[in-house]
């Protein structure tokens, strides 16, 4: 079947369709990732991500480059679905997180680990537990998402140092619990 | 070594750590998510639980609010007559019948009535309203009494109809059997007037009024309806006559059975006298009768190059089209404007609110992350 002319979309609608296909293609893990930690649930997770996305989708034309790229325009569309979920939970007051499952990471990640690689993730998992929600954004938005420290400062609405300055801390806490 | 300082392997165990720890998607998720972008999101998602979404009073809050500012300089300007209106022309159409004030109560027939009632009607006095206007005379409670009525019409018209104008008020007057009086008319393109003091029987003042009201070239600025009511004074006349009338026959019979000539020269002086007393109450009755059948009605009739300029109810001319369509933007400019000045605040509160909203709603999301646990 050919496309007629009128089928064929327009060269710029094409293009910002393909920039946003490659941005959602490099990402999708790194949003849910990101999201999945700030929400603790993963249904409200995929919803969260789903949202995000698609909100990313009808706003892609009022992206900005000079305002940072596109990850951390589209990191920080997640973090406001994700807010919002947040919002709404309260508000709701209902149990809206998963009851945790503790065979979930572990089935699948300790093929072949031995006693002690266990023990390792599961002293850093307790650490990460143990950290605020802030701190643990920041660490999903560093080693969960792969962002950038510019990246995360755009994300946060901090400047890049004191992004780093947040960053370096919360890692030496998780240090200091690690091998306490 | 500081708890800071970890050797380069230590940390790269640590963040070796902390990446497998990272929440990955379901395939479910992941192969949906996928179909939805490669559809392009045209179908809405079926979320778990509905993201929390602007309650639609805040969607509907700025069209609503508009409706009511346009609704309100409508009002406003409706009020006022539109912007052109003349404030000498809006309408008090409260055309009291003179009868009324005329009128007293059935039950005490000879007591004093109000000494008269005027009702003035500006300009507004559309010849239909005045058309409408009770005839005089014909209420019943007041058919009896004795009323003297008057009235005044002050007519406009284009200066070169002046003349046209003046020979419709004498057609008028002699459609209804009435009286001219006096009249002066002076014409001219400049500007003409004419005058006319005229007396159109009772009963038939309010239709000869109605129909002064309607002449074709003409308008009405002003018209003004005067009530007096005299019957105590024709009473008076009437009892007067009658006691004349009664002793004169008296004096008759007295002079009839004189036999001196004193009583006979005193009795005819008295006769002279009541004469004179029947002849002057004779006169006022008829004075007064002819002021009761008759009113007095003044006319004047004045050029006004204002009239005739498009808006007369004669037909639609290129001109009057113009003028109207000049006035029907001038009412659109009008509610613009109002409008306007009513919304400008508004915007200016939402461009203040836009920024407060915004910064309260990012202040509420990071107050979300601050309680989670």
């Amino acid at each position: 079947m050919t496309a007629t002319p009128t089928d064929r979309p327009a060269p710029a609608a094409a293009e910002s369709w393909e920039r946003f296909e490659a941005l959602y293609r490099s990402s999708r893990d790194d949003v849910y990732a990101y999201v999945a930690t700030l929400l603790s649930d993963a249904a409200a997770a995929e919803d969260a991500t789903a949202l995000a996305f698609e909100r990313a989708y009808r706003k892609r034309r009022s992206f900005d480059r000079a305002r940072g790229n596109e990850r951390a325009w589209l990191f920080g569309i997640a973090r406001n679905a994700a807010l919002d979920e947040l919002r709404r939970r309260r508000r709701h007051a209902t149990l809206a997180a998963d009851p945790e499952d503790p065979t979930a990471v572990d089935a699948a990640a300790t093929v072949g680990a031995t006693d002690d690689d266990v023990l390792r993730r599961t002293v850093v998992r307790a650490a990460l537990d143990a950290l605020a929600p802030r701190e643990r954004e920041l660490v999903s938005l560093k080693f969960h998402a792969g962002l950038t420290n510019a990246e995360i400062a755009r994300v946060l609405g901090v400047s890049e140092s004191n992004a780093g300055t947040l960053l370096h801390r919360t890692i030496a806490k998780l240090r200091k619990a690690c091998h306490a | 070594m500081h708890d800071d300082e970890l050797t380069p392997e230590q940390d790269d165990e640590l963040v070796a750590l902390l990446t497998a720890e990272r929440p990955r998607p379901s395939a479910a998720f992941a192969e949906r998510l996928d179909a939805r972008v490669e559809d392009r999101f045209a179908r809405p998602a079926a979320p778990r639980s509905a993201p929390a979404r602007r309650p639609w009073r805040f969607t509907l809050l700025p069209a609503a609010a508009t409706v009511a500012v346009a609704l309100t300089a409508l009002v406003l300007v409706l009020g006022d007559g539109g912007p052109g209106a003349d404030p000498d022309q809006a309408a008090t159409s409260s055309l009291a019948a003179p009868e009324q004030t005329g009128a007293p109560d059935a039950a005490t027939p000879d007591a004093p009535p109000p000494a008269g009632g005027a009702i003035e009607d500006r300009a507004a006095a559309a010849p239909e309203v005045a058309a409408q206007a009770p005839a005089a005379g014909t209420d019943p409670a007041t058919r009896d009494r004795k009323v003297e009525r008057s009235a005044s019409l002050e007519l406009s018209s284009d200066p070169e109809r002046v003349d046209d104008v003046a020979q419709d008020v004498l057609g008028v007057v002699a459609r209804f059997d009435g009286i001219v009086d006096q009249s002066s008319i002076a014409s001219g393109t400049t500007g003409g007037e004419a005058r006319f003091a005229l007396r159109i029987p009772a009963g038939e003042l309010q239709p000869a009024l109605a129909a002064l009201s309607r002449l074709p070239d003409a308008q009405v600025l002003a018209r003004t309806d005067d009530a007096v009511d005299v019957n105590q004074a024709y009473v008076s006349v009437r009892r007067q006559l009658a006691n004349a009338r009664a002793e004169r026959v008296g004096v008759l019979r007295a002079l009839r059975a004189a036999d001196t000539e004193d009583e006979t020269l005193r009795l005819r002086a008295r006769l002279d006298a009541l004469e004179r007393t029947i002849a002057l109450a004779e006169r006022s009755q008829r004075a007064l009768d002819r002021r009761v059948d008759y009113a007095t009605v003044s006319v004047s009739v004045r050029g006004d190059s204002d009239q005739g300029s498009g808006t007369d109810e004669g037909g639609l001319t290129l001109g009057g089209a113009f003028d109207d369509a000049g006035r029907v933007l001038e009412v659109a400019a009008a509610v613009v404007v109002i409008a306007a000045a009513a919304l400008v605040p508004l915007l200016a509160l939402a461009a203040c609110a836009w920024p407060l909203g915004r910064a309260l709603t990012r202040r509420r999301r990071e107050q979300a992350l601050d309680a989670a646990v």
